[in-house]
Parts: structure tokens; C-alpha cells; sequence
């Protein structure tokens, strides 16, 4: 079983800010401003970083946004703000979050695991925004509007896909298991997110006296554990009866092919199906078609090609269609 | 009695919540109350969490401590669980250290340091290096020397 195949993309995330501005919750416009011209300042002035693309939440519709947020590029925290916005970089393997929680939320985001490479690209867009001068100090490190982040201000995680594990019931003692190790274990979405289509986030928890390399390296070996470990749930699962699971997986494709109307919650429990049909061989289809089916079938990806009137039977219907389409 | 969650209303319920097997016990007005109960059917929230560390740090003093950058009171900080400003993490000084080691198990920040800061870290060790230099030359009796340490820290803090 390939690693990819389980660990779906890999993310660095680092909170900053501004040492003379307060930060966003109590931020006037004024000071939105000042951390705007900071931003783009520093990256006009960096080749290699210059930002593909600027989007303004006031700019955009509610759909818009939460399309944003579907996608992984923004965080729901921006979505409603009117005052933030998002500055892709490094064709858009960097997202780059203004005045959300926090004035800077770097985010870097690749698929499968790479942390180390993710990290790398974060630094360097961090190494540049530096110069706007970050609040810092030098015991308790980057200080962030929640002390949760206090210290390093990062947050890594590896998004994985955990079929077997869920299956088996073996995902509880897991998510206790690592929470003893200061990481954690969330839904697709982040904090607050429910774990639907059986996809779940293994982050740190901790930020404060670690280093980066630890925390990585910690979250790292945690990763490929918890990937051998969903490796070994599908050889059982496989033991067991292989026939019956082929059986069951490949029903959902029967669906997939066929149904014409799909809400998102089914939509997600078929697409995990699918995919591991898919990793198990008993299905012939890239993991790449189902990654842009799995994005292009959510709720806001829909409504917004559908347009604001569009209802939710409408758009199950228009999502079916789309499965058809991409299966065909 | 006000509630204890706004402040504002007159508190006329008791609110339990157990949590890592201590027993919080709030008194709350009927609001917050339906806001607290949406808030546990959404799952706990991070403010809660938060209060739930505060009220064991905080139990040592009651000192509304207010922050003279973006005039934040401890507070309101215990209520939102986030800062206003950089310099809040100043002004709450005393609270913030068992928070702080309560969440993340330490207190001592090991990971990067922007270059502005290593910078001025490693000025204050040469000043460091300069005045313990200029100790020993007295110590010595060698004033020459201890003369021309003084203007060499008096020139450098001057840069600086």
C-alpha cells in the first residue's frame, strides 16, 4: 500500500503578527490597512514570491467564500471576515491568510507527506514577511492571539484517509493515543469539524517549547504509524473476506454510476468507498480524478456553477450528474 | 448575583460542567445558559476550554488587570480566550505562565527566533561580554583598560 494512497496532503501553517498593531478581533480599518500594505510591500519587493493572486473577502459571495473554504485555501475564521483576505504564492502551494485570527496565517499545503517540504516553503514566505517586524519574544517565542499558539505559532498536519481503522472501530484508541503525545485528531475541516467520508486531520497540539523539527518529526512518525496501522486493518479487512468487502466497496461505485440524485453525506461515504476500491486494486482509477471529484461535488463548488437560487434538490441533482460525468 | 458568563443579567441558574475530572460550577443568567447549551451540543468550544485552565490560574488573585495597548481587561481575555494585542501577553503577566504550562506542558519557547530578534540577542551578549570585561580590569586595578571598555560600551549602546 503506497503512503499516498492513505495521506492525501500535508500542511504547515504559521500564525504571525505585527508587533505595533493590535491584533485583528479589536483591529480598526485603518490597522487592516497597515497589515495589508505590510504584506504586499514585503512580497512585491521578493522575487520569487510575487503573490498570483489576491482575493478580498468583501469582495466575494457568501458561496464564494465557503467554496474557499471547501478547498482547504481559507479557514471558515476568514470566510466571515470582511476585512481579511487570501494571497496565493509559489503557485499556490502557499495560502496565505491576512488579518484572520491572526494578521499572518501562512499555510503551506502539498499532497501526500511532506511536512518537510511544506515547512520549507512556509519558512521561506516567513523569512520574507519577517521584516514587517512580528511580534516576538524572546521566551515565550511568536506571540498569536490564542494562547494555544503561542510559541512557535505553527500548526502542521497530515490529512489522511482512514477507511479500515474506521471500519474496525479502531479509531478511538488512536485518537486517545496520540492526544497522550500532544497531537491531535480532527475532521476534514479542521477544529470543530466532524471526520465525514472517513478523512481525518492528525495535527500538533502543542506549540510551545518544542521545536519545529521535533513537533514535524513527532507528527511525522506518528503519521506513518497510523498509515502502517490502516495498512494492517485493510489486510485483516482483506483476510477476512476479501469477496464480501470487494462486494461491498464496489456497490458504492454501482451507486456512483448510476444514481441520480446524491446528497454531500452520501457523496463522501461512496467517495471513501470508492477510493479504496481504487487502492485495493479492485477498482482502475487515479487517485488525481477522485481528488478533483471530491472538490468539485462539494455543496458551495456546486451552488456557486448553479447560481445563488439553486435548491439543495437541485443541487443533489446536479452533484449525481457530475459523478456521472467524471466516471465516464 | 450577575451572571458569571455576562456579567450584565441576574444570574438565577447553576451551571455544572466536569471537566478532566474537576467540577466547574458557574451561575448564569438564562441566556447564557441556551448559549452554553448550544455551545455543547456544537461540541466544547475553545473559549471553554480556555476558562476551564483560567479558572485554576486565576484562583490565586482576582486582579482585573486591564492591558494599556488595546485596553483589554483580564476579563474579557478569560471570556474570549484570545489576546488584543501583542503587549497583552505583558500586561497578564502574572496569569500567563500556568496557562501557558497548563496548555502546552511548558513555558520556554525553543523553536525560531526572527533574524531582528537573534540580532539584538546576540548585541546584548556582546554588551554582556563588554561589561563583565570592564569589571575585571577594576577588579584588577587596570583602569586604562577598564576606561576604554566604558567608552567602547558607551559607543556600542550609542549604535544600538
Amino acid at each position: 500500500m503506497a503512503e499516498h494512497a492513505i495521506a492525501l496532503s500535508s500542511r504547515v501553517r504559521l500564525a504571525r503578527n505585527y508587533g505595533e498593531i493590535p491584533f485583528p478581533a479589536g483591529m480598526s480599518a485603518a490597522n487592516a490597512a497597515r497589515v495589508a500594505e505590510k504584506v504586499m510591500g514585503s512580497l512585491a519587493g521578493c522575487s520569487g514570491l510575487e503573490p498570483i493572486h489576491k482575493v478580498n473577502m468583501a469582495e466575494l459571495s457568501a458561496v464564494a467564500r465557503q467554496e474557499l473554504v471547501e478547498r482547504h485555501m481559507i479557514s471558515t475564521e476568514l470566510a466571515n471576515k470582511d476585512e481579511g483576505f487570501l494571497v496565493e504564492i509559489l503557485n499556490g502551494q502557499i495560502c496565505l491568510m491576512v488579518n484572520e485570527e491572526d494578521h499572518l496565517r501562512i499555510q503551506a499545503i502539498l499532497p501526500g507527506l511532506e511536512l518537510g517540504r511544506a515547512m520549507d516553503l512556509a519558512n521561506k514566505v516567513d523569512d520574507v514577511l519577517e521584516e514587517g517586524g512580528y511580534a516576538f519574544d524572546g521566551r515565550l517565542g511568536y506571540l498569536t492571539a490564542c494562547p494555544t499558539n503561542t510559541g512557535t505559532g505553527m500548526r502542521a498536519s497530515v490529512m489522511l484517509h482512514l477507511p479500515a481503522l474506521t471500519m474496525l472501530s479502531q479509531m478511538g484508541p488512536i485518537i486517545r493515543t496520540v492526544s497522550r503525545i500532544g497531537l491531535t485528531v480532527r475532521g476534514q475541516y479542521g477544529e470543530g469539524s466532524e471526520a465525514s467520508g472517513n478523512l481525518y486531520q492528525l495535527s500538533n497540539q502543542i506549540t510551545l517549547g518544542r521545536n519545529e523539527s521535533e513537533i514535524l518529526h513527532l507528527l511525522g512518525e506518528s503519521a506513518i504509524q497510523v498509515i502502517a496501522k490502516e495498512a494492517e486493518a485493510r489486510r485483516e479487512l482483506l483476510n477476512k473476506n476479501a469477496l464480501s468487502l470487494e462486494d461491498r466497496l464496489m456497490r458504492s461505485y454501482g451507486i456512483f454510476k448510476n444514481a441520480r440524485r446524491m446528497d454531500v453525506k452520501e457523496f463522501m461515504q461512496r467517495i471513501s468507498d470508492i477510493r479504496l476500491a481504487a487502492d485495493l486494486g479492485f477498482l482502475d482509477l487515479a487517485q488525481r480524478e477522485l481528488d478533483t471529484l471530491l472538490l468539485a461535488a462539494q455543496p458551495a463548488a456546486i451552488q456557486r456553477r448553479l447560481g445563488p437560487e439553486a435548491s439543495k434538490e437541485e443541487i443533489d441533482f446536479e452533484r449525481a450528474k457530475l459523478i456521472r460525468r467524471s466516471l465516464a | 448575583m450577575l451572571c458569571e458568563e455576562c456579567g450584565i443579567n441576574t444570574a438565577n441558574v447553576r451551571f455544572t460542567t466536569v471537566m478532566g475530572g474537576k467540577v466547574y460550577e458557574k451561575r448564569l443568567c438564562a441566556q447564557c445558559l441556551a448559549k452554553k447549551k448550544h455551545e455543547l451540543a456544537e461540541g466544547i468550544s475553545v473559549g471553554d476550554l480556555l476558562s476551564g485552565f483560567l479558572h485554576e490560574s486565576a484562583a490565586m488573585q482576582e486582579e482585573n488587570l486591564v492591558c494599556p495597548g488595546c485596553k483589554m481587561s483580564y476579563e474579557d481575555f478569560k471570556r474570549g480566550g484570545r489576546f488584543g494585542c501583542a503587549r497583552c501577553y505583558e500586561s497578564f503577566k502574572p496569569y500567563l505562565e500556568p496557562m501557558l504550562s497548563k496548555i502546552h506542558g511548558r513555558v520556554k519557547h525553543a523553536g525560531k527566533v526572527p533574524r531582528a530578534h537573534a540580532v539584538r540577542q546576540s548585541d546584548e551578549e556582546v554588551l554582556q561580554i563588554l561589561k563583565s570585561e570592564m569589571e575585571r580590569a577594576v577588579e584588577v586595578e587596570d583602569f586604562e583598560r577598564a576606561a576604554k571598555l566604558r567608552d567602547e560600551i558607551k559607543e556600542f549602546k550609542g549604535e544600538g
